[in-house]
């Protein structure tokens, strides 16, 4: 007996001890990383953009991503001039932080700036665009645990309660249905991709001699939609298509962290 | 006094053969139309007379094809001429006509105190409405006829349609005037707007309202009515130009007052024709007068490359703000076209020169100016993508004069524009961001990390940067990506997978109760062995008994629908065969419970084991 309450103590001053050391050293970490992010922020305040850029993407490498850590990288992509690097961070951004108003307002500002202009968007399309994907999906499943739930209580409940459980169930079904759609609507731009590269051509064939079916802005978004080699097949905004290579473009869904990629 | 009495029997019995008499009377039935020969636009009366009885069954008319029969109500007549009683029933009809020609209206049928009798046919003809056109008050214009022939022009009225020209191009806006004119002694009610009688040409506009006055053509006065249109058409060739209406007109019936021993000159009033129901309403098509025009298809030859189908002459005139904004600051342009011409067609100026424009779809409105002239105002967003544009680019515009006969094409004045060097210029040219060395020095003053200094650099135009890092995560990752999501839709569909089979379940158990009761019966079952176990562990014969026999009750009870404590020996000897093991047991139990016979701890066991294999099969 004596011996289990040694054992179960020591288990405990194990355990104890490895959360807090591990607290500490999250607590340093984290103050760390907040240390890199003021001086790149200071780095950027004083035109110092490529070094802000840097330190940006070092913190990015190291500790991961963040809505305001793309935002901000973004801000000094977009003081270098780099406009596809820019508007692809600041879309990376809008997926963390979808409702962020700065990060849509500077987005559609470089774009303007760039002549990167965009078509009026479907009504359908600017309703779902009110919120994220992630918001909407977030939205059905909670609608739909609740459907879940409410359909077991229902089984455990008579009359009154019985009724009013199956209204919620309603209610549940419609908002979940409702907002399915949309979600799914808004992880298409999920899919997206943005040329990164200046001056590229849309080429009619995968190879490096190919005929060049038009040209493509930094910064416009391209729906890929196959790869030969090097060469991934691309849709434009403004439904062109052709081969574009694969250093010139970035999806929005590649790891900030790593060169971009296909 | 016998005598009295005899003459008052007399009297009375000759009294009661009077109406005999009458009753008995020939009863005739006869039908006449008068006038037997009425106009297409009159009405003719149809009396049906029955003689000799006071009473009939209002007769149902025959159905005659191109005949319209209303009724009109009844009169009666009663008459003593001689000491002869004699008295007619009529029932009046009145008679419209569709078509011109001769009509034969069928015998009717009557009945009379229970007896059919039959008309006669009667003939009647139906003469044109032209033809009856001097008869005051009864002019009406028939269907397809009307407006064509001079003597209706004269009764009730007619259409004019008169174009601006009778050569015209396919795709040309002409404009014409529609002119409607009706005798002032005339009702007439229009049912419809005017519309073309044939689809060679397309009605493009018409006034709502027409304008009305009166005016005097050949002596005669008229009410005209007076629209305002345009027509175009759509294809090559020479053309009927003919315009129709729908109206109602309201027919004064004379033939009732006709015999009239009072005479008939105030009865004949329109008025008094109102007031007694002697007048109908009666729909009539009033068509213009044919009107030649000759289509031409546009000419080939010299056509601009820039024209859309713009037919007419125009004046364009071009604006645009702001001037003096920066590379991707939208700039209105507002074209506007004015002047005759087929404006819904037309499509807006294009512009001249692309490069370095990003240009928008226009929208155009049209805005009548009356008299046949429109505007069309077009608004076109362009937008700068480089610097060192001068001027908004000139417009152009190309259309066909049908007056000249040739295409003309209009190009604006190129606007000037002071396009100014943007903000962020240097911003979006890469190594050019450098800032200039007093704010530099005034930064570096200020470089103490202080977030509030963060916005220093930013373009006015840009949001500044976010002074907090946020929740780090370790890569973007969508939401149906992550455990947590996954897990809380997982045990979402757990619940309501659970929900389903409950649900299932409970359902199951309320169409079947028996489910429950068997439930019941084997836990009560499970229960008596396990006392019938402990029984026999301690030698508890009395104990063990007791539980046997309540296992074979319930289990019996259940089977055979019994309560259990109602399972007797009785029950048991009656269901069971002579042999079956169970019977055996429970007489046995029955037995040694009375006799107090002892077992032992081995036929105990037995007898268990007995039971239970035996309770278990028990169907």
């Amino acid at each position: 007996m004596k011996q289990n309450i040694v054992f179960l103590s020591c288990l405990l001053l194990f355990c104890w001890a490895t959360t807090t050391t591990n607290a500490n050293a999250s607590e340093q970490r984290d103050s760390m990383t907040e240390t890199l992010f003021e001086q790149a922020n200071i780095l950027h305040t004083q035109g110092e953009v490529q070094q802000a850029i840097e330190q940006y993407l070092r913190i990015i490498k190291q500790h991961g991503v963040s809505a305001s850590l793309l935002y901000n990288l973004a801000n000094s992509y977009a003081a270098a001039g780099e406009v596809g690097l820019a508007v692809l961070n600041y879309e990376r951004a809008r997926h963390l932080a979808p409702s962020d108003a700065d990060i849509q307002g500077n987005l559609e500002q470089v774009r303007k700036d760039a002549g990167l202009y965009r078509d009026d968007q479907v009504l359908y399309k600017r309703l779902a665009a009110l919120l994220g994907a992630d918001q909407w999906l977030l939205i059905a499943g909670c609608a739909f645990f609740c459907l879940g739930g409410s359909a077991l209580l229902a089984n455990f409940f008579k009359g009154k309660g019985q009724r009013n459980l199956h209204w919620f169930m309603i209610g549940s079904s419609a908002v979940c249905l409702l907002t399915l759609p949309p979600a799914l609507l808004r992880y298409q731009d999920w899919k997206i991709g943005v040329v990164i590269a200046e001056d590229v051509h849309l080429l009619l064939s995968p190879f490096a001699d190919s005929a060049v079916a038009g040209d493509i802005k930094a910064g416009r978004l391209i729906q890929p939609k196959g790869v030969h080699n090097e060469y991934v097949l691309v849709q434009t905004e403004t439904g062109k298509s052709g081969w574009l290579a694969k250093k010139n473009f970035a999806l929005v869904t590649d790891n900030p962290g790593i060169t971009p990629s296909f | 006094m016998r005598g009295l009495r005899a003459q008052i029997f007399l009297l009375s019995v000759l009294w009661c053969f009077v109406p005999l008499q009458v009753g008995a009377a020939d009863i005739q039935v006869t039908a006449a139309l008068e006038p037997a020969t009425f106009g297409q636009d009159q009405a003719a009366r149809f009396v049906l007379t029955v003689t000799g009885s006071g009473g009939a069954v209002k007769p149902d008319m025959p159905v005659v094809q191109g005949l319209l029969f209303t009724y009109q109500g009844q009169s009666s007549q009663t008459s003593w001429i001689n000491g002869t009683t004699s008295s007619s029933l009529s029932y009046n009809f009145s008679v419209q006509a569709e078509k011109t020609g001769k009509y034969t209206v069928p015998p009717v049928k009557v009945t009379v105190q229970g007896k059919e009798y039959t008309t006669e046919p009667v003939q009647c003809t139906v003469l044109p409405a032209q033809n009856s056109g001097t008869q005051a008050g009864g002019s009406a214009a028939g269907t397809g006829t009307a407006g064509s022939g001079k003597d209706v022009a004269k009764s009730i009225g007619f259409m004019q349609v008169t174009p601006e020209t009778e050569r015209m191009y396919s795709g040309q806006v002409v404009p014409f005037t529609l002119k409607a004119y009706f005798r002032p002694d005339k009702q007439i009610t229009l049912k419809s707007i005017p519309r073309l009688s044939r689809e060679d040409f397309l009605l493009q506009s018409l006034d709502k309202e027409p304008y009305q006055q009166k005016e005097r053509l050949d002596g005669t006065l008229y009410n005209s009515l007076t629209w305002q249109g345009t027509l175009s058409a759509v294809k090559e060739g020479s053309f009927p130009l003919t315009v129709e209406m729908d109206a109602e007109v309201v027919v004064h019936s004379r033939s009732r007052f006709q015999g009239s021993p009072f005479g008939s000159s105030f009865l004949n009033d329109p008025f008094f024709s109102d007031i007694l129901g002697n007048s109908f309403r009666r729909d009539i098509k009033i068509i213009s007068q044919e009107q030649e025009i000759k289509v031409l298809d546009l000419p080939t030859e010299n056509r601009p490359d820039g024209f859309s189908g713009a037919i007419g002459t125009f004046a364009l005139t071009v604006d645009a703000s702001p001037l003096d904004g920066k590379v991707g600051d939208p700039i209105t342009v507002k074209m506007q076209l004015q002047g005759r011409g087929n404006f819904s067609l037309i499509q807006a100026p294009v512009v001249t020169q692309k490069q370095g424009w990003k240009i928008y779809p226009t929208s155009g409105t049209v805005k009548e100016l009356g008299k046949g002239k429109a505007a069309k105002l077009f608004e076109q967003a362009l937008v700068p993508t480089e610097q060192g544009l001068s001027a908004v680019p000139p417009m152009q515009f190309s259309y066909f004069d049908p007056q000249a006969q040739k295409y003309v094409t209009l190009t604006s004045d190129p606007i000037p524009l002071n396009l100014q060097v943007s903000a962020n210029e240097p911003a979006f040219q890469p190594q050019k961001n450098q800032v200039p060395a007093e704010q530099r020095n005034q930064q570096e003053d200020k470089k103490d990390g202080s977030q509030a200094n963060l916005p220093a650099l930013e373009p006015p135009h840009l949001a500044p940067l976010q002074p907090e890092l946020g929740k780090l995560v370790p890569y973007i990752q969508p939401l149906y990506q992550k455990l947590w999501f996954q897990g809380m839709i997982i045990l979402a569909l757990f619940c309501l997978l659970l929900a389903l089979i409950l649900f299932y379940k409970q359902r199951r158990l309320i169409r079947d109760p028996s489910i429950l009761r068997r439930k019941e019966v084997q836990r009560r079952l499970n229960e008596h062995y396990e006392g019938m176990k402990r029984a026999i562990a301690v030698q508890d014969q009395e104990l063990f008994h007791q539980h046997c026999r309540t296992a074979i009750q319930q289990r019996a009870g259940e089977v055979w629908g019994l309560a259990p404590e109602a399972v007797t020996l009785a029950d048991v000897e009656q269901r069971l065969p002579v042999a079956a093991p169970l019977r055996r047991v429970f007489t046995s139990l029955e037995q040694s419970g009375y006799a107090g016979e002892q077992l032992t701890q081995a036929e105990l066991e037995e007898i268990f084991q007995t039971t239970r294999s035996e309770l278990d099969t028990l169907s």
